[in-house]
């Protein structure tokens, strides 16, 4: 079982790792990133010659956790100076493309028996999470004076669980069964971190014109979950597909839409020519 | 930039992170993978310290100037280049000592309370 493992898979784990870091301030990366990765490999590398495949899955969660953590002091120590970074402009745009992309995935959902066409809108999870868990990221620096601590925590648990469970949702594709964990832990502090954020903005909106929007993108998901799991809990299948099917399609919805409010936003606060 | 005029008492308590680096740099220089071996070494697999915080930490005490990166480097042929070594200041060491001496008098303090371990 453990020697199944090739070396591509510690430089496919290592690439991701340092996907991962375009999160840091770029100071920071352009110090720490390299030598990082290198720390990364070296620990992977030992864990998995001790430990096997649990070893490095315990490792990835341990690392993740590490990243979050530091990822929140290296941002606050460099005082959110994001108005001239990529991500709080993009987070609209990243938005819309990655509710796209879940729209396009809910089509596994219907199981229409057409070759191919299972496998090809399952694949669609993948990027859908990644352009949102880095759109989620852009968010806190993007209304950073609408937002309180607490709700920033949500939006950075959000959306570092939005890239665990891409990473989970592709090793475990893959082969690398164990992973699914992080697919699931992963996709939950996503859904947990996008339902308290609905939450904040209903109360203390920080999208008003869609106060009602954000919340249906941690609930719709957490009642997809729910429906199959009733569907494979009773064994009957009529009607739970559609349900699926139209919680997923609905999140990636609403998505997009919260995507074209942001970008207008963005838009509207872009430089205007001064008056004469 | 450095704040090595820093009195080491000012700086105390120290956080975990920045004592177990220090500790771990005390008897010689280090590359960020071997202060990792060295903190999980000292504290019985206890801490296993992360690249981000590990490397958020060296920042942090380069800053403050508790340590420094080493001009040195070991033959290239026992070691990867590119790995930049750290090593502690004098005012690194005197921090150090500083946090130690805290430490032993919070534990004597402790023993005089009868709330030491496996005292029961």
């Amino acid at each position: 079982m453990e020697n199944r493992i090739q070396p591509h898979w510690f430089s496919l784990s290592e690439s991701v790792y340092r996907a991962m870091m375009a999160l840091y301030p770029a100071e920071f990366r352009q110090d720490y990133a390299g030598l990082m990765a290198q720390a990364f490999r070296d620990v992977s590398r030992e864990t998995y010659r001790r430990e096997g495949l649990a070893g490095i899955a315990l490792w990835w969660g341990a690392a993740l956790f590490d990243l979050l953590i530091s990822l929140i002091e290296q941002r606050r120590k460099e005082s959110f100076v994001m108005s001239k970074s990529i991500l709080p402009q993009w987070a609209g745009k990243l938005l819309m493309m990655g509710g796209i992309c879940l729209g396009l995935s809910s089509i596994s959902q219907l199981e229409l028996g057409i070759p191919g066409l299972y496998l090809a809108s399952t694949w669609f999870v993948a990027p859908a999470y990644v352009l949102i868990g880095f759109g989620v990221f852009g968010l806190p620096a993007r209304y950073r004076e609408k937002t309180e601590p607490l709700t920033r925590i949500t939006l950075y648990v959000a959306s570092v669980g939005a890239l665990a469970a891409t990473i989970g949702f592709g090793l475990s594709s893959m082969g690398v069964e164990i992973m699914w964990a992080a697919f699931m832990i992963g996709m939950i502090l996503h859904l947990i971190g996008m339902t308290v954020f609905g939450f904040a903005n209903i109360t203390r909106p920080i999208l008003p014109m869609i106060r009602w929007l954000p919340i249906l993108t941690g609930l719709l998901p957490f009642l997809m979950i729910y429906s199959e799991q009733m569907q494979f809990n009773s064994g009957q299948t009529d009607g739970a597909d559609w349900i699926a099917f139209v919680c997923l399609l609905g999140a990636g919805v609403v998505w997009l839409i919260m995507g074209v409010f942001i970008n207008r936003g963005a838009q509207a606060e872009a430089p205007q020519p001064a008056a004469a | 930039m450095s704040n090595s005029t820093t009195r080491p008492h000012d700086l105390l308590p120290l956080t975990p992170a920045v004592f177990h680096i220090l500790l771990a740099l005390a008897d010689g220089e280090k590359h960020g993978y071997g202060i990792m071996q060295e903190v999980a070494a000292i504290t019985d697999n206890g801490i296993r310290m992360g690249p981000g915080t590990l490397y958020g930490t060296i920042k942090r005490m380069l800053e403050m100037g508790l340590i420094i990166e080493s001009d040195e480097r070991p033959d290239p042929a026992l070691d990867d280049e590119r790995r930049r070594y750290y090593g502690l200041t004098g005012h690194g060491q005197r921090v150090a000592e500083a946090e130690a001496m805290r430490l032993e008098r919070l534990v004597s303090v402790a023993r005089s309370k009868r709330v030491e371990g496996g005292a029961a």
